[in-house]
């Protein structure tokens, strides 16, 4: 379909953030799917990773982004679109989180729903597959606001001051929320290699 | 064999300081690291000489010399505070690396001098931006120095050597080439000096300075580069390169005075001319060829043919014909009697007068031809032409720019062709002027563009073709007269009879 | 020990490579020398590896799909085109279709009816401005002045400091004509339809004026007013009282993204010929335009720039430096541009 505005789709790929989210301000949604192929997977992997739940990732990710779409007005060109779409979607997760019904469920179900790491990619060691399992463990012991700061710093790497902003606290506050989540982590997850038993029963 | 460049004295200051310094002073300390006879040095050092002397050492050991310039005792004291020496590594690998801190004060200015002696046999890469000198003698291992200004000297070096300046000279001196050696410069000169016996492939490559040595070389020139091997073919390469300075390959022992130009000995194109002819008025036949060389000439009372390889091209007026060409440079030329030729390979042309009108044409650039009152082609390869006032025939074409075509006032009639395959056209005519009119634009907006012409008589037809529209008018203005061919990509086409704007020129 | 303890709250920092050189360095200075806080360091980093091994994980096609139904994209969407057409059209011509124009958030405060005297038409004599605020039509002025028929209804006309900086929307703006009614005095305007034709004048200093003019240059039109703002903004703008980054800034982003060579050429003459401060903030166009244009005119125009920054003892930086020797060595590089490198590289002082 080519674009209403003239543009090929393809062109799309050339244009920044700020462009397309122009063109969407404009009235025009055809960015909708290069935007979307550009974030999906982060939003996605953060909500995923922060809620445990796939279904209510993928709720997370389609709201996330219908609301960027209907709500582009709120977006000023000369922020970061990263940023604002991990903030939609840091607002998302708490909300849900709120609903009574929804508490963090640490579900096996989630590894049976996803294909096994094997199948997805056959060259992860042993090692490495036991390493997930107890980083996801550990993940589960930190508060959500630590878990929230530690995803966003350790696997989407933004700064403190853009998690400042998606969180809705000081730089500060973040630093240490990063910096208790580090140390639960670290007592559940370093230790192999000195050859002790890992400590999953950790209390904060 | 020592040269008068050489200083083996221990250089304490470097440049002198942007600061009003008031008082000064040097922190000296001595520094000794472990290094492993076949170990790695970096040496970091923003400001400031380094002297490097390979010896039998297991170590680096030596004098640093901590120079702050500033406006009172406190600027010192926090000129002192924020300049570290950053110490990293181990006897393996060590680097060494002069820091000057974030926050600092401007209001004191600092350099550090090193002055070390290092295991022969050690690889040593040193990086400095300004400092007077950098000086690295007997050393056995790779070398390998970046500076931006001052004077590179290498001396007693037998190995891989990578030496690179910005602006300084270079001077190599090395008893025994058995590793390839690599000195550039952007604007300094470049000397080595090497055994008679050596056996090397030489490379040398030089726009504005000349080629000398001591050496029979036998070799081609290849544009601006020589390859050529001395005394037996194969062996290490020794590559000297200054886009703007001297380059020189000298013999040990051997009178420097008697080296010989490489370029008497070698063909090539044409002579460089050292100072650019900067003339008043020139009498007869103007005719000048250069390989790098900008040419300003006021008045020509002849003909002018001129080429140069690189540089601006401006002349005044000129009473003939006019032929220049460049492989690169803007021209600017003012009255033009007779029939002009002028093309670059990049760069914008601004004419005032074509009198006789020529071909004009720049493989990239903006083309301002003014007035124009005989036949004209102008050609670009991306960029605007603008004709100004044209009182005969154009033939424009760009290949990416808009065109802009205004006839002069009293045309009745004239052919005129222009087509961009990536803008508009905007031909200005007077109220009366009669033509034969084809004009079409192809676009990929389907809100086409338009045609839009002041006078009326033409008419519009409008197609698909393959994905794209194409829009065409065709039609007689004012009863007909020569034909105009107008075809514009992605853009509009315009006849206009209002007044044209003036054109802006920035003259150089 | 509480410098082991501040180090320790480091520690996550300098995994994330937060923090400045000089901490870093006094941090891993401090872990090196400390037998507890490097093994605490160890650790850290091991943890920071082992989180290494959590997976990503793919987002499902079907969301996408979900997704792009709810909004609507793949669909067709009918738009209603307005019909600008002037009245009376000589047949010859075909009229533009005008994308829908979007709000213009103004507030409407006439000042002065400038009229004629277009600086586009050559004719700088000063016109008479009526002082009395209206939204009057001199349908009759304009059609001297202009190069196009344009009948329009209205003419609304504002004062720069009337006009809210910020846009809403993205009014599709044409039909652009610059006004320098009077030269000795600081006034401009700036015509331009959006929907109805509106003047904003006012001093070239303000803000409206210059978010005006940015808009203009930077924004998807036709070429032609792209190339005239640019023209307009070199005589308005390199008068060292008027300079303001945001138009040296749309300039560079005109010389960085258009497509049409002549529009980058005038891009990169209007941005040289800006006060020396305003081309400081734009060095960064300079230099990706002298590293990559195709169009040989652009890298001369900016590595002649370049060569008259340094001459003016703008100090580079080492990145700056580092693009001009590299090309001052490429052998395929234009020698012109190549000997203006290296003349820009001379002019660096120690």
């Amino acid at each position: 379909m080519a674009a209403s505005n003239g543009r090929e789709t393809g062109e799309m790929k050339h244009l920044s953030d700020q462009d397309l989210m122009r063109i969407v301000q404009a009235g025009d949604y055809s960015p909708a799917s290069e935007i979307y192929d550009r974030y999906s997977g982060r939003i996605y992997n953060f909500a995923f990773r922060f809620l445990k739940n796939a279904e209510a990732a993928e709720d997370a990710v389609q709201e996330v982004f219908v609301k960027m779409m209907r709500h582009a007005n709120q977006f000023h060109g000369d922020a970061k679109l990263s940023t604002w779409l991990f903030s939609i979607t840091a607002n998302w997760c708490r909300d849900y989180l709120r609903k009574a019904d929804n508490k963090v469920k640490e579900s096996d179900d989630v590894l049976v729903q996803l294909p096994a790491p094997s199948e997805l990619s056959p060259d992860r060691s042993l090692e490495q597959r036991e390493n997930e399992q107890l980083v996801r463990k550990a993940l589960g012991l930190l508060t959500s606001e630590q878990r929230e700061a530690i995803l966003l710093s350790r696997y989407q790497g933004l700064s403190y001051a853009e998690i400042a902003q998606i969180a809705g606290c000081s730089e500060g506050a973040v630093k240490t929320r990063v910096f208790r989540a580090m140390e639960t982590l670290k007592k559940a997850l370093a230790g192999e290699a000195r050859g002790g038993t890992r400590c999953l029963n950790v209390v904060q | 064999m020592k040269t008068r460049v050489l200083t083996a004295a221990i250089v304490l200051l470097t440049c002198a300081p942007a600061v009003s310094a008031a008082v000064s002073r040097t922190f000296n300390s001595e520094q000794q690291f472990p290094l492993l006879a076949n170990g790695t040095l970096f040496l970091d050092n923003p400001a400031g000489d380094v002297v490097i002397h390979g010896k039998d050492t297991p170590n680096i050991e030596g004098t640093l010399y901590k120079r702050i310039d500033g406006k009172d005792k406190a600027a010192i004291a926090e000129g002192n505070l924020f300049t570290k020496l950053i110490i990293g590594g181990d006897e393996r690998v060590r680097s060494l690396r002069m820091a000057i801190s974030e926050g600092a004060s401007q209001e004191w200015k600092a350099s550090t001098a090193w002055h070390i002696r290092v295991p022969r046999t050690a690889s040593i890469r040193v990086m400095t931006r300004a400092g007077e000198l950098i000086h690295i003698s007997g050393m056995r291992g790779t070398v390998q120095v970046h500076n931006v200004n001052g004077r590179i000297v290498i001396e007693d070096h037998v190995g891989p050597a990578r030496i690179e300046s910005i602006n300084g000279s270079i001077f190599y001196l090395s008893p025994a080439v058995r590793a390839n050696v690599v000195l550039t410069s952007v604007n300094g000169d470049v000397t080595a000096t090497l055994p008679q016996s050596a056996g090397f492939r030489w490379i040398a490559e030089t726009v504005r300075g000349d080629i000398r040595t001591h050496f029979a070389a036998r070799g081609t020139f290849i544009g601006n580069t020589f390859n050529g091997s001395v005394n037996a073919p194969g062996g290490p390469t020794v590559r000297t390169s200054s886009l703007m300075g001297n380059i020189s390959v000298f013999a040990h022992k051997v009178p420097v005075r008697t080296a010989q130009s490489v370029r008497r000995t070698a063909p090539t194109p044409m002579p460089v001319a050292t100072r650019q002819p900067s003339t008043q008025v020139v009498r007869g036949l103007f005719k000048y060829a250069t390989s790098l060389g900008d040419v300003r000439v006021q008045q020509v009372l002849g003909d002018v043919d001129i080429f140069t390889g690189a540089g601006e091209v401006q002349l005044g007026a000129v009473s003939g014909s006019l032929n220049v060409r460049s492989s690169g440079g803007p021209m600017q030329f003012g009255e033009i009697n007779g029939p002009i030729n002028a093309q670059t390979r990049a760069g914008d042309i601004l004419i005032d007068s074509a009198r006789r009108g020529g071909v004009i044409a720049t493989q990239g650039g903006t083309i301002r031809l003014l007035y124009t009152s005989g036949p004209t082609r102008l050609t670009s390869g991306g960029g605007d032409i603008i004709v100004r006032q044209a009182a005969a025939s154009i033939d424009a074409e760009t290949a990416s720019g808009d065109i802009s075509i205004a006839m002069d006032p009293v045309a009745r009639s004239q052919k005129i062709d222009a087509k961009t395959a990536k803008g508009n056209v905007v031909l200005n005519v007077n109220a009366h002027f009669g033509a034969d009119i084809d004009a079409t634009i192809v676009t990929s907006d389907p809100d086409a563009d338009t045609i839009l012409s002041d006078i009326p008589g033409l008419s519009i037809s409008r197609e698909q073709v393959g994905g794209r529209t194409r829009v065409r008018a065709t039609g007689k203005l004012n009863g007909g007269g020569e034909k105009i061919v107008l075809q514009a990509t992605d853009g509009d086409i315009r006849i206009s009879t209002g007044p044209v704007a003036p054109t802006v020129v920035t003259r150089r | 020990m509480s410098e082991c303890s501040a180090v320790s709250e480091r520690m996550p920092l300098l995994l994330t490579e937060s923090l400045d050189a000089t901490r870093r360095e006094t941090t891993h200075q401090h872990i090196e020398s400390c037998a507890v806080c490097s093994e605490e360091w160890s650790a850290y980093k091991e943890t920071w590896a082992v989180m290494g091994d959590l997976p990503e994980v793919e987002v499902p096609a079907r969301v996408k799909a979900s997704f792009l139904a709810r909004v609507g994209v793949g669909v067709p969407v009918p738009r209603s085109v307005p019909n600008n057409v002037p009245d009376s059209i000589p047949d010859n011509v075909v009229p533009f279709h005008k994308r829908t124009a979007f709000k213009w958030v103004a507030q409407a405060a006439a000042v002065a009816v400038l009229v004629g005297g277009g600086y586009l038409a050559g004719n700088r004599t000063a016109p008479a401005i009526d002082p009395t605020p209206a939204r009057i039509a001199r349908v009759g002025e304009y059609q001297n002045v202009s190069t196009k028929p344009l009948s329009l209804s209205e003419t609304r006309v504002m004062d720069a400091g009337a006009l809210d900086p910020e846009f809403e929307g993205r009014p599709n703006i044409s039909n652009v004509q610059f006004l320098d009614a009077d030269a000795s005095d600081d006034q401009i305007a700036v015509s331009f339809d959006v929907t109805s034709r509106w003047t904003v004048n006012g001093n070239p200093r303000e803000k409206s004026m210059v978010r005006l003019l940015s808009y203009m240059l930077e924004n998807d039109q036709a070429m032609t007013p792209r190339s005239n703002a640019l023209e307009w903004v070199r005589q308005t703008y390199s008068d060292p009282a008027y300079a303001d980054p945001e138009i040296a800034n749309s300039l560079a982003k005109v010389l960085r993204n258009d497509a049409h060579e002549g529009v980058r050429i005038r891009a990169i003459e209007t941005l040289s010929a800006l006060p020396p401060q305003m081309t400081v903030q734009t060095r960064d166009a300079l230099i990706d335009a002298l590293k990559s244009d195709p169009n040989p005119a652009v890298r001369i125009k900016a590595v002649e720039a370049l060569a008259n920054m340094t001459r003016g003892g703008t100090a580079l930086d080492p990145g700056m430096v580092d693009t001009l020797r590299q090309k001052a060595s490429q052998d395929d590089e234009n020698l012109y541009v190549r000997v203006k490198a290296a003349e820009a590289l001379s002019n660096i002082k120690p």
